[in-house]
């Protein structure tokens, strides 16, 4: 039994050589291509957006940790200002958990203003980025380069009133970028529910 | 600040839609200077439900316990059971199911003089399924000092005897590659020796959870290598990891000393084949400790 396992083990050693983990999106690495739709069925490539700043957000509105950054109005604050700056907000919905009305009566009660919110049902934009959690943040810079993945803000926890007292990470980011400057935090731990990949993804 | 009325207005249980959730005390020779006493939160999950370990994985949040107590007791911190590993489609998790034990132990000051050893307990727990609920709670407790209190013995023996193992003998190192952490273990049970082994970090932001290690033995060492998350936010210099059997409920602890230098990856991926990649990963994981149990 044991010497079978270890077969098993050694043939999946080779396997891993060639490292699907290793590939997945890093900071100071090209961004990996993708192209969806948005909520109304329109393409949408980040290709369209070479020359700006890119922010990517995995959300779930079921998750207590998104539901904290929107129903306080941090996550469409952020959005605004980001957009506000010359950023596009890519919002990014992995899996089926919900219908693209439903997500668009969603954002629409919160007043969210992601310049577009993409389905990712079959989980590839997620895998390729090595989306975990919602929220998971990336920011990509006007030439095509991961500058940012990570958390929101600094504080991991479900309580709104935590906010004010933390560090918005995605601000932070896109605010030292935007001035020239190097990002002082370019990858945190992010936080929250998991991305729900679709079974058999 | 805390005086009986406050304690006793506080429930030892609470019950939600997903756990139970108790707070226990194990002091089976009272409550003195030396003695050992020990404090817990005890989580009963609903099926399918769970909570997480101090490094949970992929998502999630460690439950976190704070405890106020009287005339200077301290509090130390969780002795974490060894944990599971709960699979989410591509992701990986760190957490519990069925039920839990979290023990503390307690430091008797002293001057420590009252006839009760007073406890408020403040606790917060993300419990998940497909969806995750964060729940808290706040409990009390009033233990008499010159008693044994041995209600829960059992309880707290189980969860004790899952708190992953310190082992003299066990001599481990962990040195950066480009992609991975090459980690050898010298020294540990000969009883292992050949098995399969788990690897948990108790860092979370360094190894990818999900991502299957490389091992063999190589007599009496254990060699492994250990990817890296592609989006790691720390740069440890040292790091505790838990070694677990395959089926086994407890692992051994070790401290790895890390040399080499971590670098910024400065590897591009090639765009266009980055999002076609990642969808056969599933197939080249290493089985489950359940699957190899059949």
């Amino acid at each position: 039994m044991k010497s079978l396992l270890f077969g098993a083990l050694c043939g999946l050693t080779v396997l891993m050589s060639s490292g699907a983990a290793a590939q997945t999106a890093s900071v100071g690495s090209a961004a990996p291509a993708f192209a969806a739709k948005d909520l109304s069925g329109k393409p949408i490539a980040l290709a369209d957006f070479k020359g700006k700043y890119v922010v990517l957000e995995w959300t779930n509105p079921d998750c207590p940790y998104v539901r904290k950054h929107y129903n306080s109005g941090n996550m469409p604050t952020t959005q605004k200002q980001a957009v506000a700056k010359g950023a596009v907000w890519l919002s990014v919905s992995t899996g089926d958990t919900h219908t693209t009305s439903e997500l668009q009566s969603w954002l629409k009660t919160k007043s969210a203003s992601p310049t577009a919110t993409l389905t990712d049902a079959d989980g590839k934009i997620a895998r390729a980025y090595g989306a975990r959690t919602t929220p998971h943040m990336y920011i990509i810079d006007p030439q095509g380069t991961l500058i940012y993945a990570g958390a929101i803000d600094s504080k991991a926890t479900s309580n709104p009133a935590d906010i004010s007292s933390a560090t918005n990470y995605v601000d932070q980011a896109l605010g030292e970028a935007m001035a020239g400057k190097a990002v002082s935090r370019a990858t945190t731990q992010a936080y929250g529910c998991s991305v729900k990949y679709p079974s058999g993804a | 600040m805390i005086g009986p009325s406050l304690a006793a207005a506080q429930p030892a249980v609470l019950t939600t839609d997903h756990v139970r959730a108790e707070l226990l005390a194990h002091a089976p020779a009272g409550i003195a200077p030396g003695k050992p006493v020990w404090l817990a939160l005890a989580i009963q999950h609903q099926p399918s439900w769970h909570s997480y370990w101090k490094n949970p994985g992929d998502s999630g949040l460690p439950t976190s316990l704070s405890w106020r107590l009287n005339d200077g007791a301290i509090p130390g911190d969780i002795a974490w059971p060894t944990p599971q590993a709960l699979r989410a489609g591509p992701l990986m998790n760190h957490g519990y199911e069925g039920a839990l034990l979290l023990p503390v132990p307690v430091t008797i000051p002293a001057g420590f003089k009252a006839s009760e050893l007073l406890v408020r307990l403040q606790a917060e727990w993300l419990v998940c399924r497909d969806i995750c609920v964060p729940e808290s709670g706040e409990f009390a407790l009033k233990i008499p000092t010159r008693v044994a209190t041995t209600a829960h013995t059992t309880q707290f023996d189980e969860a004790l005897s899952r708190v992953p193992k310190e082992l003299a003998s066990v001599q481990a190192r962990a040195v950066i590659e480009r992609r991975s952490l090459r980690v050898d273990v010298d020294g540990l049970p000969p009883a292992l020796r050949g098995r399969e082994l788990r690897f948990f970090a108790e860092m979370a932001g360094v190894v990818d959870p999900a991502a299957p290690i490389e091992q063999r033995w190589e007599a009496a060492r254990w060699s492994s290598r250990v990817p890296l998350s592609a989006q790691r936010s720390e740069s440890p210099t040292v790091m505790y990891a838990v070694l677990v059997p395959a089926g086994q409920s407890a692992g051994i602890r070790v401290r790895l000393a890390i040399t080499g230098s971590w670098v910024t990856s400065s590897v591009v991926v090639p765009a266009a084949d980055a999002v076609a990649v990642g969808s056969s990963d599933n197939a080249r994981r290493i089985p489950q400790p359940s699957s190899i149990k059949e």
